[in-house]
C-alpha cells in the first residue's frame, strides 16, 4: 500500500467509525470525553505522570516544568466543566425545530508546537460533537497524541477507533490528509496559508496561527503578588506558548516604581528557576538570547535609562525594563520586557504594531471602570481572552481559542426555513 | 599590574603602531608568503590593552557600557579576551568615537529603511581604514596590489555597487572605490550601479569585451546584486562568459530582509558556471560597517585547505559560547566576537549578531580561520508563540 493510500485508508477507517460515534447522544459523548479528562486532570494520575516523563525527554523541557504546566493547565478540565461548556452551546449543537446541526464526517487536525494542552483539546473536541479525528502530531511533540490515544483505549474504548494519528510523508499523503471536510490547523502564518490553499470551498478550516500574549498592570498591581503571578506565566513552558507573556505594559507607573517591579519580577523568576528550571537551550537560541541581552545592556547604558536584571547562571531568565514602549523581538525562554506607558491611550499606541497577533492579556491593578474599558480595547484588538496574572497558561475548557466557539465551530448548521 | 599601562597612550602613538603593523603585513614578501602574516600574540595583546584604555577614557558611551558589564575601570582588564565587546547595535545607540565630534572626516552607515535607526562608524582619519582594507585585499583577492606596477598587473574591476560619489556613507562603496583608485581605474568605468539601479547591460557588455580580448576581470558586488544578475541572465537564456584566466569574483553580504535567498554554495556554483571560472576563484568577504577590517575566504590563496575566513594579524576573532561568553570549544558553534585594532577611533571590541565556528586546518601555513554560519536568530524548537516567527519580526519592521 503506498503512503498516500495509507492516509486515505486511515481517513476511511475513521469515517466508518463515525457511525458508532453518532449512535451516541451528545450528552453520552460528552460524558465519555469527560471521563478521559477527569483521568488527565489528576497530577498524580498515570496519564500526567507518563506524559511528564515522555514529554520532557522528547522536547527538552525540564520535567518539573512539564509537571507544573500540566497540573495547572489540566486542573479545571474536568467532566463537569465539559458538561457546562457543551450545555452553553447546546442551542448550536443539538437538533431543534428550525435548524439542524451535523458533525463533519471527519476532522483532520494538524497539531503544532509542544504545549500539550492545545493538542489534547483539539483531539478531543471533535469527538464530543461526533466527528472522528485524523491527526498529525507536531514535529516538536509526537508524544502527546500517542499518550492521549492510549488513554482513549483504556478509558473510552468506544472512541479509540475514532482517532488515528498519522504521519503524511509526501504530496499524496498531504492531499489525503487535507481532504477531510473539516480541518483544524495550528502553526505559523506560512503553514496556515499553505493549508488554506489546499482546501476547496466547501471545507471548513479552523485556523490557529501562532500568537503572543502580554500583561498589562496598573499602579494598584505593582506588588510582589502580581510579580509572582506574572513570573509564573513567563516561566511556564519556558515562555514558548502563545499564551506566554512576552512583555508587560505598566500603565501610569513612574520609572522608579517600574524598576522596583522589575526587581520583584526578577526575584520571582529566580525563585521559579530553582523550582522548575529552564529547559535545554540550543546554540542558536542561546545566541539570540545573548544578543538581545547585550543589546539591552548597551541600550540602557547609553541612554542612562532602564534596568536590566539577569540570572546569575547565564541566560536562565532576563528582565529588561525598557526606557520606551517600542516593541522589540522576543527571544522567549524567560526573557521578558517591561514597558512604561503613561495612560490607556499610550498603551493603545504601543500595542498597535502587535495588532491581531495578541492572544491573551493578563490584566491587573485597575479600578473596575478602567478595567472594563481596557477589556473592550483588548477585545477590539483581537485578543481572545483577558485574565488575571498567573492564569494565562490555564484557559478554561470553553475558551474561545482565536475567537472560535469551542464546539459550535466544529459542526455544520443547516437552517430549516420551511 | 601586567599588561596595562597606567596612562592611556596618546592616540597618535596608537595609530602609528597599528599603521606600522599593517605596513609590515602589506610588504610584498609578507603578502605572498603563506606564513607571511604570522601572529604576534604579545604585540597584539599590548596594543589591544593600550587601545582599550584609550577608548575607555575617551569614548564615554563605551565606558558606560564597560561599567554596565562589570568593568568600572580599565585596570581590571589584563588580557585582551576580557575587553568588553559592544554589540553591533551599540553603533545605533550612540556615537562611539574616541575623538571630538567635529573632527570626523567620514561617516559610514549600516543599511536600513527610512525611519529605522542605522549604525554609524565615525572616522577622523581614513589612513588606517584604507591601509587595512588594501592589505587584506592584497593578501586574499588582488595580489597584484603588491606588484611593482599594480595598475598594469591588476585585472579590470567590474563592481556591482554604487560608486562612493553616490553612496558616501557606504563602507563597501568606499572600499571598492579605494581599490579602484589604487589600481588607477576610473570610477565611471568600474562601477555599474547608477542612482541605485544596476546597469546589467553595460556590465555584460564589458564582460563580453574582456572575455574576447583575454583580459582578466575582477567582479565585485553584493551577493544580492549577483543573484539579480544571474536571474536576469537565466531569464534571457544567456550563455556563460568565458572569462580569461586570472579572473575572479568577490561577493559579500547576505539576504536579510530580501525576498529571495540562496545558499553560498548555490551562489558560487551559479557564478562559476556563468563566468566559466573555478569556485576557488570566488571569494566571499565578511565585513561590517562597524569594523575597520574585513575577512576574506582563503580559497584564492589556499586552494587545498578548507575554505575559511582569514584574518589579518591586527585582528583577533573569538567564537564564544553564548551562555558563558567564554571561548567555545574548537569546532563548536558560537557568537563571533571581533577585536579589531584598526578601529582606533571607535571601539575595537565588537560582538556580532552572527554565529560562527572555528575551522581546523591541520596547521596550514596560511593560518587558521573561521566560518560564518548566519544570523543568531534562534529557530524556536518548541513553542507555538509567534514571537520567534517571521511575521512578528515583520510587524516590528525587522528583517525576517
Amino acid at each position: 500500500m503506498s503512503a498516500g493510500q495509507r492516509i486515505a485508508s486511515a481517513l476511511s477507517r475513521v469515517r466508518q467509525s463515525a457511525r458508532a460515534l453518532r449512535a451516541l447522544e451528545l450528552g453520552e459523548r460528552a460524558a465519555l470525553v469527560g471521563r478521559v479528562l477527569e483521568a488527565w486532570s489528576e497530577p498524580e494520575g498515570p496519564w500526567q505522570r507518563r506524559l511528564v516523563t515522555e514529554h520532557a525527554a522528547h522536547t527538552g523541557f525540564a520535567e518539573e516544568t512539564v509537571r507544573r504546566g500540566l497540573a495547572l493547565g489540566l486542573a479545571d478540565w474536568k467532566a463537569a466543566a465539559l458538561g457546562s461548556a457543551v450545555e452553553a452551546e447546546a442551542h448550536v449543537l443539538s437538533m431543534r425545530d428550525g435548524s439542524r446541526s451535523e458533525p463533519f464526517e471527519a476532522t483532520s487536525v494538524l497539531l503544532a508546537g509542544s504545549i500539550p494542552m492545545p493538542s489534547i483539546l483539539q483531539l478531543l473536541s471533535p469527538l464530543v460533537v461526533g466527528s472522528p479525528v485524523l491527526a498529525k502530531a507536531a514535529s516538536r511533540d509526537r508524544v502527546t497524541p500517542i499518550c492521549l490515544h492510549d488513554s482513549l483505549r483504556k478509558l473510552a474504548p468506544e472512541f479509540a477507533a475514532c482517532v488515528e494519528v498519522v504521519e503524511p510523508e509526501d504530496e499524496e499523503d498531504a492531499r489525503a490528509f487535507f481532504s477531510a471536510p473539516c480541518v483544524v490547523a495550528s502553526g505559523s502564518d506560512a503553514t496556515i496559508r499553505a493549508v488554506r490553499e489546499r482546501l476547496r470551498g466547501g471545507q471548513r478550516l479552523i485556523a490557529h496561527p501562532n500568537k503572543l500574549s502580554i500583561a498589562v498592570v496598573g499602579n494598584r498591581g505593582l506588588d510582589a503578588t502580581t510579580a509572582d503571578a506574572v513570573a509564573l506565566d513567563v516561566a511556564l513552558w519556558d515562555q514558548l506558548g502563545c499564551l506566554s507573556p512576552i512583555a508587560l505594559y505598566l500603565v501610569g507607573a513612574s520609572e522608579d516604581r517600574a524598576d522596583h517591579f522589575a526587581g520583584e519580577l526578577a526575584r520571582a523568576l529566580d525563585g521559579l528557576e530553582l523550582e522548575m528550571p529552564q529547559g535545554q537551550l540550543g546554540d542558536a537560541v542561546a545566541a539570540e538570547l545573548r544578543g538581545e541581552l547585550e543589546d539591552a545592556r548597551v541600550r540602557i547604558a547609553m541612554r542612562g535609562r532602564g534596568v536590566l536584571r539577569e540570572s546569575a547562571d547565564p541566560l536562565r531568565w532576563t528582565v529588561v525594563r525598557e526606557a520606551d514602549a517600542e516593541p522589540r523581538p522576543a527571544p522567549l525562554h524567560r526573557f521578558v520586557r517591561i514597558h512604561c506607558v503613561a495612560d490607556e491611550a499610550s498603551l493603545g499606541r504601543a500595542l498597535a504594531p502587535l495588532g491581531s497577533l495578541v492572544s491573551t492579556v493578563a490584566l491587573s491593578g485597575f479600578d473596575k471602570a478602567r478595567e472594563k474599558a481596557l477589556c473592550e480595547r483588548f477585545a477590539a484588538l483581537g485578543a481572545s481572552r483577558v485574565c488575571r496574572p498567573g492564569q494565562m497558561q490555564r484557559p478554561p475548557l470553553d475558551w474561545h481559542h482565536d475567537g472560535y466557539a469551542p464546539f459550535g465551530s466544529l459542526v455544520r448548521r443547516c437552517d430549516l426555513d420551511i | 599590574m601586567p599588561g596595562v599601562s597606567s596612562r592611556a597612550r596618546p592616540r597618535a602613538d596608537l595609530d602609528a603602531r597599528v599603521l606600522e603593523w599593517i605596513g609590515e603585513a602589506a610588504r610584498p614578501e609578507s603578502l605572498v608568503a603563506p606564513d607571511g602574516w604570522d601572529d604576534d600574540d604579545a604585540r597584539f595583546e599590548a596594543l589591544a590593552l593600550d587601545l582599550f584604555r584609550y577608548q575607555f577614557e575617551h569614548c564615554e558611551p563605551y565606558a558606560r557600557f564597560c561599567e554596565a558589564s562589570g568593568v568600572p575601570t580599565p585596570d581590571r582588564i589584563v588580557e585582551w579576551r576580557a575587553i568588553p565587546a559592544v554589540p553591533a547595535s551599540a553603533f545605533k545607540e550612540a556615537r562611539l568615537t574616541s575623538f571630538p565630534a567635529d573632527e570626523a572626516c567620514a561617516v559610514f552607515r549600516t543599511s536600513g529603511t527610512t525611519g529605522q535607526s542605522r549604525g554609524e562608524l565615525h572616522l577622523d582619519t581614513l589612513e588606517i581604514y584604507e591601509a587595512s582594507l588594501l592589505a587584506s585585499l592584497a593578501r586574499s583577492f588582488v595580489p597584484e596590489l603588491a606588484a611593482p606596477e599594480p595598475a598594469r598587473a591588476a585585472p579590470r574591476l567590474c563592481i556591482l555597487t554604487p560608486p562612493p560619489s553616490q553612496a558616501s556613507d557606504s563602507s563597501l562603496s568606499h572600499m571598492f572605490g579605494t581599490l579602484a583608485e589604487r589600481l588607477g581605474q576610473e570610477a565611471a568605468e568600474v562601477f555599474f550601479v547608477e542612482q541605485g539601479e544596476p546597469d546589467f547591460a553595460r556590465f555584460d557588455a564589458v564582460l563580453e569585451d574582456a572575455a574576447r580580448e583575454g583580459q582578466p576581470v575582477a567582479l565585485c558586488g553584493t551577493a544580492f546584486a549577483f543573484v539579480h544578475w544571474l536571474d536576469r541572465r537565466a531569464e534571457g537564456g544567456a550563455a556563460s562568459f568565458r572569462l580569461a584566466s586570472g579572473s575572479r569574483l568577490l561577493e559579500t553580504g547576505g539576504f536579510k530582509g530580501r525576498s529571495r535567498e540562496v545558499t553560498r554554495e548555490e551562489l558560487h556554483g551559479s557564478l562559476a558556471k556563468a563566468t566559466s571560472t573555478e569556485t576557488t576563484r570566488i571569494v566571499n568577504q565578511y565585513g561590517m560597517t562597524e569594523l575597520g577590517s574585513q575577512f576574506y575566504d582563503s580559497s584564492w590563496i589556499d586552494t587545498t585547505g578548507p575554505r575559511r575566513k582569514l584574518r589579518p594579524p591586527w585582528v583577533r576573532v573569538r567564537i564564544i559560547d553564548p551562555r558563558t561568553r567564554r571561548d567555545a570549544r574548537p569546532g563548536d558553534t558560537g557568537i563571533i566576537v571581533i577585536h579589531d585594532l584598526a578601529n582606533t577611533g571607535s571601539v575595537a571590541a565588537l560582538q556580532t549578531a552572527d554565529l560562527g565556528r572555528a575551522v581546523a586546518t591541520d596547521g596550514s601555513p596560511w593560518g587558521e580561520g573561521f566560518e560564518v554560519l548566519g544570523r543568531a536568530q534562534g529557530a524556536e524548537a518548541r513553542g507555538c508563540s509567534i514571537a520567534a516567527d517571521e511575521t512578528f519580526r515583520r510587524a516590528l519592521g525587522r528583517p525576517a
